[in-house]
Parts: structure tokens; sequence; C-alpha cells
């Protein structure tokens, strides 16, 4: 982790409403992997006294990022120009981490922040693994455009695919990135598909609003019965099985 | 040149004295247990590390951080896994570490106080005690409360009080030997859509810390006032000293720019000015 100010490579909007920044990460000594993040600071004054958090879209040297664009914080970002630099604190998270073995990775997508989503396509497809991506809103079908071709896209509710289920068996993984409302379902979806839910198969990142971005503050911690994770610092990722 | 700043704080029985070389601390929540921001800001930078506010028994939060225009909520008590757990994972840190570690709590009453005062006693590494009082409590309370813990263990006693400030309780804790006064926990406030209520965080914050801090200081008989709340530059630190502030805690520009705030330290550390009377 390091705080520097970031080289912006390329910035713009999606049809999706989303913006889209490529930061060089170089100053932040280590390159961007799927699922983590950065915090930016979206002014230069103190008029925003919070970081926000950045998903990484694309992990590497120049890490992309996508950021929702209806925030008022990311308006500023979007305007940004090549060369212009943003001051950025990270990368941070836990990344994504495919299994040992796994050769078919399953990615559904029903809330923000969509961007470890793609993040974790793009990731799977460079490990030789086969990727097929859901994406729940017909809003975000602009954002199929930023995996590799070869991953497989499907835009609509999950509960509309039919082979949904059949996708489940087809995965040696799962990840969903989706709100807490979407867990259980989740979880039993897993069930039909394979009997049980196993650890190991189905991750979740838990959308969350990041204070700190590192653990200090408390302020995203996750009750799941005695426990508590630390969703920034923990996470964002977690096995299904830990959050029920 | 300035004088090197030092401050020692003391227990009411005087058993475990601490000396702090360094006139910043975090505020409680903004440094989490003591890491600090490896590579970016060292904690030896910070006179002490005033831990997250933690309570006896687990507490999640029902809400997280809200922002504001111009500021952030934090819930208070924040989520964190109880003291015994804590006491598990960073205590054998504290013991080691070439900074202080004052922790700080929230009780409900004396009695609470009492059962973590106790587990505090055996706890080699740490190096004081910070309650963060909670609104709408009298000088009874807080007397209770801060005798409590100094009859089950020896450690310093620091005091945050919220904003608005009730000039009552500054007899009371000084009254109790406490070894400083923090001024304070920002105002209250709460937001629409998640109804989240606890002390709004900001720059805006300052002009009120100055406020309380000059009150505190006025009736502190000598006990040390840290003061928190809306410091981001030296020209806030200074107006903190001058308004009688024998220290300051950092809070939001810990997470706004924590490269800063290092900064900040050090230049503070280096050019306080002169050196505070002992408690």
């Amino acid at each position: 982790m390091r705080q520097d100010h970031c080289r912006i490579v390329a910035a713009g909007a999606l049809r999706s409403g989303h913006a889209l920044l490529e930061v060089d990460c170089t100053p932040l000594g280590q390159p961007a992997r799927a699922g983590q993040f950065l915090m930016l600071r979206a002014g230069t004054d103190w008029t925003d006294p919070l970081r926000h958090p950045a998903f990484f879209s694309r992990g590497g040297q120049v890490g992309q990022l996508l950021l929702p664009a209806c925030e008022p914080w990311t308006q500023g970002l979007a305007t940004l120009v090549p060369d212009e630099a943003v001051d950025a604190l990270g990368p941070l998270g836990q990344p994504f981490v495919l299994r040992p073995g796994a050769a078919r990775l399953l990615v559904i997508a029903r809330s923000e922040p969509l961007a470890p989503a793609l993040a974790a396509a793009h990731w799977a497809q460079r490990q030789d693994c086969a990727v097929s991506l859901v994406l729940e809103q017909p809003q975000w079908q602009p954002l199929t455009d930023l995996v590799p071709d070869t991953v497989e896209c499907v835009v609509g509710p999950p509960e509309a695919q039919t082979n949904l289920t059949e996708s489940v068996q087809w995965a040696d993984q799962v990840l969903l990135v989706a709100g807490e409302a979407h867990w259980d379902w989740a979880a039993r979806l897993v069930e039909r598909a394979r009997m049980r839910l196993s650890p190991g198969f189905a991750s979740v990142l838990v959308p969350s609003d990041f204070a700190c971005g590192v653990g200090h503050c408390g302020a995203c911690v996750h009750r799941a019965g005695k426990r508590q994770h630390t969703v920034c610092s923990d996470g964002p990722i977690f096995d299904l099985t830990e959050l029920l | 040149m300035s004088p090197v700043w030092s401050l020692r704080i003391g227990s009411r029985r005087g058993g475990r004295d601490v000396l702090l070389t360094k006139p910043v601390l975090p505020a409680a929540g903004f440094l989490g247990y003591g890491r600090g921001y490896p590579g970016i800001f060292d904690p030896q930078a910070l006179g002490a590390v005033v831990t997250r506010t933690t309570t006896l028994n687990p507490r999640t939060a029902t809400a997280s951080t809200v922002r504001t225009r111009g500021g952030f909520i934090l819930p208070l008590p924040p989520s964190n896994p109880g003291l015994t757990a804590v006491l598990r994972q960073f205590g054998p840190g504290w013991v080691h570490s070439p900074v202080p570690a004052i922790l700080s709590v929230h009780v409900d009453g004396p009695e609470e106080m009492a059962a973590i005062g106790r587990r505090l006693e055996a706890e080699p590494g740490l190096a004081g005690v910070e309650l963060a009082v909670p609104m709408e409590i009298d000088a009874k309370w807080l007397a209770n409360v801060a005798a409590a813990l100094a009859e089950e263990c020896d450690l310093p006693l620091l005091v945050r009080l919220p904003l608005p400030l009730h000039p009552e309780l500054i007899p009371a804790a000084v009254e109790q030997g406490v070894a400083g006064l923090v001024v304070a926990t920002p105002h209250r406030g709460r937001t629409g859509p998640s109804g989240l209520a606890g002390p709004v965080y900001g720059p805006a914050t300052l002009p009120y810390t100055l406020d309380a801090v000059a009150q505190a200081a006025d009736l502190a008989a000598g006990t040390p006032v840290f003061a928190l709340g809306g410091i981001y530059a030296k020209e806030d630190a200074a107006a903190c000293a001058r308004a009688g502030a024998a220290a300051i805690q950092l809070d939001g520009l810990l997470m706004l720019d924590p490269a800063g705030a290092g900064r900040l330290a050090a230049e503070l550390s280096a050019g306080w000015g002169e050196p505070t009377a002992s408690a």
C-alpha cells in the first residue's frame, strides 16, 4: 500500500452511466489485481473530506477503474484528461483468487460495484479459465465491451435465465457481486445445482462504502453470526459460507 | 530552536505514568488498533496511539459511515470485536510497540468500566485508557466511572468529552485525577436516508473545537487538554495551542491524507513550542 499521485492514462464516460479511468499504478509499487480497489481523493481541498473507493475493472500496472457516474464525486474524476494525476491510496483489499484446479468461472453481478466482476473475468481468462458473466441490469450491456470476447456475457435478471442452474453445475467456482438480500438466493441456487454449498465454491463481493479503506475505522464491519468481517481489509470478497 | 515537547500523564495512584514525547495523537477510530498505514504513515510520528473505541462485548453498528456535505458521520460506539478479542489480537503487539497504546473504551456505566479495568490491569502493553463519554450523562456518572477504573487498574485515564461541552463535567473529571481531557467528540448529527446518528467529522468542526478547548482549559486546573476535531493543518494545531491545548488528536486528516498527516505530525513534533507542564 502506498499513497501517491497516479497518472491518468485515459478517461471517459460509458453509455451504461459509468465513468472509466485508466490509471498508471506504477507509483503504488504493485500492479492492481481483481477485487482490489483504490481509495481516491476526489478533490484537492477539504470540501470532500473522505476518500472514495474505486474498484478495478481490469488489473495490471495500468489499472482500469470503473466508477458509478451517478455519484457526485465521480463527475470531477471523469473529466480528468491524460497526464493529469489523481491522489490514490492502494491497492487495497484482498485480491480475488481462483481455487486450485478451477477451469470454469461463473460471475453474477447484481449490484454495484460492477468493476470487480469484470476484473475477475479478465483475471480468470488470463489463467486459461472459461468465464461466463451475468450482468443483471439491461443498462449494463455496454460493460460487456470491457471484457474479452471469449467471455460469455448474458445481460438480464439471473432469475430469468432458464439455464442458470446448468451454469452453476458447469462452473468450478462462482463469484457473486450482490448485497445481503441476494446471499440466501445464491446459496439456494448452488444447493439446487450441486446438492450442497461447499466452502470455496461460491465467493461474494460484499458491497459497502469504505471510509478509511484499510480496516481502521470499523465503518464497514459486517457481522455473520458471532463473526465480524471488516469488509475493506478482510475482503471485500468472502466465501459465501462465511457470510451466512 | 523550539524546546523538545514532552508531556507526562499519570494515573490517579501514580503507578503507571507515561511520557508522551510527541504532541500528536490519532483520534479514536482513525488509526485502528495502531498498525498505521505501513509505508505511508509511521505511528512513531505520534505521541501515542489511541485505538478504535472498544466495548466490553463485541458490537456491530447498524449503519456504516455516512457522507454529508463537507463532513461524515461515524457511528459511536463503532463496530468492534469486543475487549477480549482486541486484547488477544493486538495486546502482544502493544508490548513491543515503541509508541504507547491508549485503549479507547465506551461503557454503559461504572460496573462495565470496573470489568474492563480488571482486564486491563494485567495488560502489560497498554499505556492508558481513553473514556468516550456519552452524551446526556452527568458529573456523577463521570465521577463514578472514573473511580471504577481507578479502583481496578492503575492506568492513566483520558476523558473524551462530547460536544456540546457540559462544563460541569470538567471539575468532576479533574477531581478524579484524570490524566487529560480530550476536547471534544464533535457534535452529533443525523442523516435522512439511513437515520444514522453520530459525531459529524470534518474540517468545519474546528471552530467548535477551539471554543470548547478554550472553555476546558479555563476549567481544567492544569490537567492537559487534548484538542480533537477538524485539525487538518499546522495553523489549526497552532490555534488549538493558543486556545490552551497541550496536544492534539488528528481525526479526518488521517483518512483523507495519511501521508500529509504524517508530515504534519513530524512538523508539529519539531515545532510545537514551549514544553507543557507535566500532569
